[in-house]
């Protein structure tokens, strides 16, 4: 049976999910924390595409993402934006061990943004499909 | 293409008061953005200015359950159930109202994001509204709907 959000009060559906992406010592993470404890991102975060990958502009820093990984980063930023909108606190996006703390509704769009940019990417990809892209 | 396109459509409904349209909702386990919004009137031929505003809901009201339908044939059905035509208003979420955009019924309400920083997102589970703000003056038919992205579900 599909499960209808309906039959359920918003806050007992709504939940976020630690998305954690490991290569060496660096690391990407979002969670959703029931506390903020982390200083506000220092400047505007945006999410970006040049052709074959998705960007997330933050500040003087620069994140450079295939679409896969870039599509479920923005898939984890949406999910755990919710379930800070819906049952309070804050998201963690943490890249390279620099924390940012995000409002719900920030990271809902950055995420969604973000999912919008890897669809552009995608496109790019398939016009060019004798271009060689990392996987 | 990442995710999957439907589509919301009421045609003609004969409306006479304020009320919320379409109270939309993404499945519990995918994300939806919402990628056009459209309000056309189709019975009255004069001029007369109303509105609509965009706004994000806490609490689901009543209306009519529609299903959206899918734009490529195959594809799996919508993870939710939004309703359009409400009987009992939601209660919408202070202080989010997206868009607000008055339209003469003449010729109608068409919104899209000018870029794709300015989509509307919406989180699992989560609830949003499209109303009409301004009574209009007398029953009119109104034919509106929307197009959905659904990611994930």
């Amino acid at each position: 049976m599909k499960h209808d959000p309906r039959r359920y009060s918003m806050p007992d559906v709504v939940r976020g999910k630690r998305f954690e992406l490991r290569a060496g010592e660096q690391k990407v993470v979002v969670d959703h924390l029931s506390k903020g404890i982390y200083p506000a991102p220092p400047d505007q975060l945006r999410a970006r595409f040049r052709f074959d990958k998705a960007y997330v502009l933050m500040g003087r820093h620069q994140l450079e993402l295939t679409t896969p990984v870039a599509h479920k980063l923005g898939f984890a930023l949406a999910t755990n934006g919710g379930a800070a909108l819906y049952l309070g606190g804050v998201v963690l996006f943490e890249v390279g061990g620099e924390r940012y703390s995000l409002p719900g509704e920030s990271a809902i769009q950055l995420g969604g943004v973000l999912l919008k940019k890897v669809d552009r990417a995608d496109d790019w990809q398939r016009d060019h499909p004798r271009r060689r892209v990392a996987t | 293409m990442i995710g999957r396109m439907y589509g919301l459509a009421i045609a003609s409904q004969a409306q006479t008061t304020s009320k919320t349209l379409m109270e939309l909702v993404s499945a519990a386990d995918g994300v939806t953005l919402l990628e056009r919004v459209y309000i056309k009137q189709t019975s009255f031929d004069t001029s007369e200015n109303l509105g609509s505003t965009f706004q994000r809901i806490t609490t689901t009201g009543t209306g009519t359950a529609t299903t959206p339908i899918p734009f490529q044939v195959g594809d799996p059905a919508y993870g939710a159930t939004p309703e359009t035509n409400s009987t009992i208003e939601p209660t919408y979420t202070a202080s989010t109202n997206i868009i607000e955009e008055g339209f003469n019924v003449l010729s109608g309400l068409l919104w899209t994001p000018a870029n794709d920083d300015e989509v509307i997102v919406m989180s699992p589970s989560a609830l949003f509204g499209i109303n009409l703000d301004v009574a209009p003056s007398g029953s009119m038919n109104f034919s509106y709907g929307c197009t959905l992205r659904e990611i994930g579900g």
